[in-house]
């Protein structure tokens, strides 16, 4: 027989209601025996004592359900924040504040470089980044020869250096509008959305998407959740063509890989027939460590980008309303396909308009084909109001609400977007709940960073870097956040019968923290360190 | 390499953009086309036209080619710009609800691509009622505003009130471009890839400017001459309203010594330093006969040369 483990901790938050929480937990065979006291393994014929957890609390795995898997691969390029962090193999990026550090780091990375490459950044967000707006002149300092692009954390903007200006081809008469100049006209080096950056992009091989796929991406991946509690994570849009998941199988099939991964199949440039049919190919290759079937459809764009579909009255500098990704008509076929063949979908719905429409597709394909329990979500669903979240509730259908967005964006919501009143509803998490609506909160790493006691954070706090609390009364408490973090997310991808609680049965997925998040101010939620995780039993702790 | 021309098709869902697709891509203008669209579910070649079909790709037995975006556009464009040899025109069919101003972007931006126009396909039956569709009436007033060229397709079979109609909606919201009935997609592929070819079809070019006809339907303007542009006039006249004007092309000398290419296609315009050719500066435009002077054209031009 497997040996049983008896892990004794200083606290267990186990999100069942029947026993909230314990001090011990048994494993056996990477699954959850038994929770409780010093004494609960006995009735198992006993268990090796572990005190390993003794200072520490441990809490179910963190579920990251809308994250992406470039989150690990990113670190490929140089790390070009303001805030503190640590990349997937531990070493600490101190966040750069200031032109100068940035020219320093740059340098530094320069002079390693191979003959002939480029240097490509990342992580740079304008909003948190004091003094002029960075433009090419400052890159020019760390480099004339070498082609440099500083990719800005919202990854529609990038700033490049004149070298990489010059290598696409830009100058005094580029007349594409995302050519940014500065106010004498010359080029500011800033480039705005994919067009504009498309020339630079192809000349400097920044070949985005593909790092995101093959080994390395995976296994960094796997090790960025270690450091943030994650023991369940999507790719919640990937292509899954037959060599990638070949790819997936083997890496999540290793001993040592520390993550239960569940991408999901972006289904938009495909007819709905094929879509359906490749979604339920992949979810019969699932494994354990592997969960595939899951569809991701997309229907609008960003609301900071003014390219959200919102409902009147739109965006408060007057812009036009955003852009569908697909034809509506086309939408609620895609939709209704998927649904009739009993596939999940993960929608990703950013203003109000579009979580509207998609609630009419649900609506309307569980008319034609009531299935029980589908358990669709909309993802984002930043700007829905009570009549949303009262209908997703009767419907069945679950939220995955953008809870990172209100530290990140929130300032800009409430000053250029929506206006202070609708800001301070977005990400509803308060509403969702008390609607009965089953609630995930996410990062959407890497748009945010991976984390999920930050995402946690926002949501109990709502507070800006401008000191505004947006939505008082949209806090959640501390002990809704968490769960919102692990069994809610688990819920909505269809895994709490397996994973996102600590209660006999399910997987020995335990997030390690240094501190107790339920005896600390709320206020400090997004500090207490993770140490790293148990999946399946297995200790990823340094 | 010079750059490929890029024309867009817009329109929403059942306009007719593939019915266009399908009689250009089997029209016989000798041109190596590329066409990308959102899939080939669609498109309806004859069997015996299609001589390969291998996953993204249909290569047709004229020299041109089908190939679908996929799940990026970026990807695919990328993807494009590898093949050798690489083809003489891309036509992109956008998704009904695209924003052809955004798509155009990475054509004007791209250095080996150029924009050639912007086409958007109306139908005649639908038209009104998807304008009054709450989701869809301000992105498919912003895609006809966008346009150089707008088909109008079931022409034949609308009510006569609605085509009234329609032709109004249409001279309001995009008072400058040119309007043409392509029942069935049938409109002449040089409208959609070069309109001044129409004219070497019909006629030779003809030293300095002056005007003449090409039948009934298109006209034409040429100009060569020893003038050099000044070149805010120039980019003001390349943007300017010129009644019925569609297309404008040339290889001018500017005050400075340099040497640009311009052109005009529909709404979209574009200026590029050029080396300096052999021979003398030359400009050539071409719209429709209905609305288009060249008179008009001729006394703006005058105004932006400078002598040399």
């Amino acid at each position: 027989m497997a040996e049983t483990i008896l892990y004794a901790a200083r606290r267990i938050i186990t999100m069942e209601p029947t026993q909230p929480y314990a001090t011990h937990v048994a494993v056996r065979d990477g699954r959850i025996l038994a929770v409780g006291g010093p004494e609960i393994a006995e009735v198992w014929g006993g268990a090796r004592l572990d005190e390993r957890f003794r200072d520490q609390v441990l809490l179910p795995g963190f579920v990251e359900a809308h994250s992406h898997m470039m989150t690990g691969a990113l670190w490929t390029y140089l790390y070009c924040g303001n805030v503190d962090r640590t990349d997937p193999d531990g070493n600490l990026w101190p966040g750069v504040h200031t032109v100068d550090d940035m020219i320093d780091r740059m340098k530094g990375a320069i002079a390693k470089l191979p003959a002939g490459q480029p240097l490509v950044c990342w992580g740079f967000d304008p909003l948190f980044f004091a003094g002029d707006r960075l433009n090419r002149h400052h890159l020019d300092q760390a480099s004339a020869e070498v082609p440099i692009a500083v990719m800005h954390q919202s990854f529609h903007l990038m700033t490049v250096n004149s070298k990489a200006l010059e290598m696409a081809g830009y100058g005094p008469d580029t007349n594409a509008e995302g050519v940014v100049r500065l106010p004498d006209g010359s080029l500011m080096g800033e480039l705005q959305e994919m067009g504009a950056m498309f020339p630079v992009m192809r000349r400097l091989n920044m070949a985005i998407r593909d790092i995101s796929k093959g080994e390395h991406a995976i296994v960094q991946y796997g090790k960025a959740a270690v450091q943030t509690g994650v023991t369940t994570a999507t790719d919640l849009m990937a292509d899954l063509a037959d060599d990638d998941v070949a790819t997936l199988l083997d890496v999540t099939g290793r001993k040592d890989y520390p993550l239960r991964l569940v991408p999901a199949l972006g289904v938009i440039g495909l007819e709905p027939k094929a879509a359906a049919a490749r979604a339920l190919e992949l979810r019969a290759k699932s494994t354990d460590m592997l969960r595939m079937g899951i569809c991701k459809v997309m229907t609008d764009g960003s609301i900071q980008g003014f390219t959200a579909r919102v409902k009147w009255p739109g965006y408060i500098g007057g812009q036009p309303n955003g852009l569908w990704n697909l034809e509506p008509a086309r939408l609620k076929e895609l939709v209704k396909t998927l649904h009739a063949s009993g596939l999940n979908m993960q929608v990703h719905t950013n203003g109000d308009e579009a979580s509207d429409f998609i609630l009419d597709c649900f609506e309307e394909a569980m008319w034609e084909h009531p299935t029980g329990d589908s358990r669709h979500t909309l993802q984002h669903c930043q700007m829905a109001g009570e009549d949303q979240f009262y209908r997703a509730a009767r419907l069945g259908v679950c939220v995955n609400l953008f809870a990172n967005h209100l530290w990140y964006y929130g300032d800009a919501h409430a000053e250029f977007t929506v206006g202070p009143d609708r800001a301070a509803r977005m990400n509803a998490c308060r509403s969702a709940l008390d609607n009965g609506v089953t609630l995930a909160i996410h990062s959407d790493s890497p748009v945010t960073p991976l984390g999920p006691l930050h995402v946690a954070w926002c949501a109990v706090n709502r507070i800006t870097p401008k000191g505004r609390v947006l939505g008082a009364n949209q806090r959640l408490s501390v002990m809704e956040a968490l769960h919102a973090i692990t069994l809610g997310a688990a819920r909505t991808l269809k895994l709490d019968r397996e994973v996102g609680s600590i209660t006999p049965g399910k997987a020995a997925d335990f997030a390690v923290l240094g501190d107790d998040p339920l005896s600390l101010a709320p206020e400090a939620l997004r500090d207490i360190p993770v140490l790293g995780t148990v999946q399946g039993g297995r200790v990823f702790v340094k | 390499m010079s750059p490929i021309p890029v024309t867009l098709i817009a329109g929403y869902l059942g306009a007719g953009k593939t019915t266009v697709l399908n009689h250009l891509l089997s029209d016989s203008h000798g041109l190596r086309i590329c066409v990308l669209v959102n899939d080939f579910g669609e498109i309806a070649l004859d069997a015996d036209l299609i001589e390969n079909r291998s996953g993204d790709t249909l290569a047709l037995s004229n020299g041109c080619m089908c190939c679908t975006i996929g799940d990026d556009f970026y990807d695919a464009i990328d993807r494009i710009l590898r093949l050798d040899p690489r083809p003489e025109h891309l036509v992109i069919e956008t998704s009904g609800v695209a924003d052809p101003f955004k798509v155009g972007q990475v054509a004007l931006a791209e250095p080996d691509l150029t924009l050639q126009g912007v086409v958007v396909v109306v139908d005649a039956v639908n038209f009104g009622a998807s304008l009054a569709d709450a989701f869809l009436g301000e992105t498919l007033r912003n895609q006809i505003a966008t346009a150089g060229l707008v088909l109008v397709t079931k022409s034949d079979i609308a009510p006569q009130g609605a085509l009234k109609q329609l032709r109004a909606t249409l001279a309001e919201l995009a008072p400058e471009a040119v309007r043409l009935v392509a029942d069935y997609g049938r409109v002449p592929a040089e409208m959609l890839l070069e309109p001044l070819a129409l004219r070497l079809r019909r006629d030779e070019p003809h030293a300095h400017g002056h005007h003449h006809d090409h039948g009934a339907e298109y006209r034409g303007w040429v100009y060569s001459g020893d003038g050099l542009a000044d070149p805010a006039a120039l980019d003001a006249l390349i943007k300017a309203p010129i009644p019925g004007l569609y297309r404008l092309k040339g290889l001018m000398p500017l005050t400075d010594g340099s040497w640009c290419s311009f052109h005009r296609a529909g709404v979209q315009s574009d200026r590029r330093p050029a080396p300096p050719p052999k021979g003398q500066g030359r400009a050539v435009a071409v719209g429709l006969a209905d609305r288009f002077d060249p008179a008009q054209l001729q006394s703006a031009w005058d105004a932006i040369l400078r002598n040399a």
